[in-house]
């Protein structure tokens, strides 16, 4: 009997503490702590990054419930970040229209106006001049982007210099969309090739992928003074972006989808810019790409771009 | 353009593809010497993937091989639907006598019963972009149509069956093809700006006034000389206006029998606010070109169903006197980290 109870015993208490039981005792807490250490950078997220936002789906599965409550959500944090009351909507292309963009060489002169108002139109950093459009000068006789300078800063135009805008070619065969690792990119059926930046996380394979160097990655929140803020704004367009994250030209999309032209045509003080609708056999591009000698950039790589160039003959 | 050859893949055996144009189109390419020709492959397929090596060679009349260049692609779709590769790849300064022979070799043979290639020959490259354009079009709406149709079809035999069930007399399924774009019966306008009316004359009274005055104030007690044909012959006003417009004189544009209007060249007088009918006498070009929105800036809509247009006359931008557009001074410059030094401009 009484070996009985000897035998009966609880395991930790009655034990006393063994060698064994301490080196589990410590392997447990140590154990413990490193996972505590491993999980602890999750509790960062929060800080620039909200919950919602964390679990936001991709635009294309997003509901238009969904689209009120994230839109309500970006002007909020616009309001609380820059101070300005903005409006955030989505534009859906137009049914049956497709963009084309096509510009005058003879005429564009490189004055630069398109960068600034592309900078304006579509909330870009102030401190850098961040633009779409990026405008080459290269030497006549010879159309090689590589050697196209963006950097001249003196009275235009040079005689021995022509000058060549450079921005998102809407390729009908676009590199960047294929290359994009989360389906972030995607060309919609107006041809404007689109990037959701909520869901963007910032590889930047889209800017090695682009022959056009048209991608921009933001490397800073951009910094844009609260009355500055243009605040017609489109949840794909010129919405103010996230830092980490690419962007590029939409062919001022939250404009041309409601039948506006876009803002660097506007701006533009030589008139060398035509846009319009490849598919309306009277429009403008269209007569353009009847009637001029009209190339695009690059045409051997076969992005079939939706940007054309033109000389007055 | 010229659709030199077309044919469905199943017609070669193996995955190489040879089409010697010799055979085809000797004697229209013959023809069309010294015109810049451009060959376009169009490949339409059904597969996700397809890799094609494209050959161009160029022979003379024996069939000797002068010259090639080759290129090698993969297209992808990203659903399986039609599409369309082009290649004008035929440089504009290879001969004309050059008979041209044409390989292309596919590296993985697409599903055949889809699959159709067609070269055609295009004299300039104006009509290429056009022609290519208006070609995927075709090629995405037929394919459209024949999804169309068979959504219909299915759609239909639903309908039926479920009116079948039900003893009653459903109607038809109507406006199943949406127009694509409607044409709005009522177009917005587009709107050319003008000049106010004939300009004014600022000048300064003996009391050190500036008052301005209708051309005509002076002009109307001035018999007009034909011989002062530039600024400088003139005795008084106007001598510090600078011309710089070709050769014409002060009164090939003014009209000297009434100074507050403008003459077109066969004497009839024409008001300043229409002076883009006096420009375009001579800048018949510019003036087309104007007329089809190619030329000149503008504001407002692209679609003039959802809104109006404002377009700029010729003297918003050009001076009349001296209508060269001026120099500018650029004013606003990207900042970022690549372009911060200019001292290596476009080295890579």
């Amino acid at each position: 009997m009484s070996e009985q109870t000897k035998n009966v015993q609880l395991p930790i208490v009655n034990n006393g503490s063994s060698r064994r039981t301490m080196m589990k005792g410590i392997g447990a807490t140590l154990g413990l702590a490193a996972f505590g250490k491993a999980l602890w950078p999750l509790t960062d997220v929060a800080e620039d990054v909200s919950m919602d936002e964390f679990l936001q789906q991709h635009f294309k599965e997003l509901t238009e419930d969904d689209k009120t409550e994230v839109f309500k959500r970006l002007e909020d944090e616009t309001k609380e970040k820059y101070d300005a009351d903005v409006t955030i909507s989505d534009h859906r292309p137009i049914p049956g229209v497709k963009f084309g963009y096509a510009i005058n060489l003879s005429v564009c002169n490189g004055n630069g106006k398109c960068m600034e108002a592309c900078n304006k139109e579509n909330n870009h950093d102030r401190d850098t001049n961040q633009s779409y459009i990026r405008v080459l000068e290269m030497q006549k006789g010879s159309i090689n982007i590589e050697r196209g300078n963006t950097t001249y800063d003196h009275t235009v135009p040079q005689d021995d210099k022509f000058y060549m805008p450079v921005q998102c070619q809407q390729c009908d065969n676009p590199p960047c969309v294929t290359v994009c690792p989360v389906e972030a990119t995607w060309k919609e059926e107006d041809g404007i090739v689109v990037v959701d930046y909520n869901w963007c996380i910032g590889c930047r394979y889209c800017e090695a992928a682009c022959p056009y160097h048209a991608r921009r990655f933001n490397w800073q929140e951009p910094e844009i003074p609260a009355d500055e803020v243009n605040p017609v704004q489109s949840y794909l367009s010129n919405r103010v972006r996230p830092q980490g994250v690419m962007e590029k030209c939409h062919f001022c999309l939250h404009r041309t989808r409601e039948g506006r032209l876009p803002a660097c045509l506007e701006a533009c003080p030589t008139g060398a810019r035509v846009f319009g609708d490849l598919n309306d056999p009277e429009s403008e591009i269209s007569w353009v790409l009847k009637n001029k000698r009209v190339f695009v950039l690059k045409e051997e790589l076969g992005t079939e771009p939706s940007f054309f160039y033109f000389f007055d003959s | 353009m010229l659709l030199l050859f077309e044919a469905p893949f199943e017609h070669y055996e193996s995955h190489q593809s040879r089409i010697d144009l010799l055979e085809y189109d000797a004697r229209s390419l013959q023809e069309k010497r010294r015109m810049n020709l451009h060959f376009v492959v169009l490949l339409s397929f059904s597969s996700s993937a397809l890799d094609v090596h494209i050959t161009l060679r160029t022979c003379d009349q024996n069939g000797t091989f002068r010259a090639y260049r080759h290129a090698h692609a993969r297209i992808r779709t990203a659903k399986a639907s039609s599409r369309l590769c082009s290649n004008p790849m035929i440089p504009d300064d290879w001969g004309s006598e050059d008979v041209l022979a044409l390989e292309l070799l596919l590296e993985k043979q697409p599903r055949k019963t889809t699959t159709r290639f067609a070269i055609l020959r295009i004299d300039d490259r104006a009509t290429l972009n056009w022609n290519l354009h208006q070609m995927k079009q075709q090629v995405e709406s037929s394919f459209r149509w024949v999804i169309g149709a068979v959504l219909l079809i299915v759609l239909a035999m639903f309908l039926g069956s479920v009116a079948g069930r039900r003893h009653s007399t459903g109607k038809p399924h109507e406006g199943e093809a949406a127009p694509s774009r409607e044409v709005s019966e009522s177009l917005h306008e587009v709107s050319i700006r003008r000049p106010a009316g004939p300009p004014r004359m600022s000048l300064k009274t003996a009391a050190g006034e500036t008052v301005t005055v209708a051309c005509t104030n002076c002009h109307a007690n001035r018999p007009a000389d034909v011989l002062n044909t530039k600024p400088e012959h003139l005795d008084e006003f106007h001598q510090n206006l600078k011309v710089s417009h070709g050769k014409i004189a002060c009164l090939s544009c003014h009209n000297s029998d009434n100074y507050d209007a403008l003459k077109l060249a066969n004497g009839e007088s024409v008001d300043f606010e229409n002076v883009m009918q006096l420009c375009v006498q001579c800048h018949g070009n510019k003036g087309k070109d104007f007329e089809n929105g190619a030329h000149g800036g503008m504001t407002g809509h692209w679609d003039l169903s959802r809104g109006p247009r404002q377009r700029n006359n010729c003297v918003d931008c050009h001076d009349p006197h001296s209508p060269a557009f001026p120099a500018m001074k650029p004013t606003f410059k990207p900042r970022d980290r690549f372009l911060e030094s200019t001292t290596h401009q476009g080295d890579h």
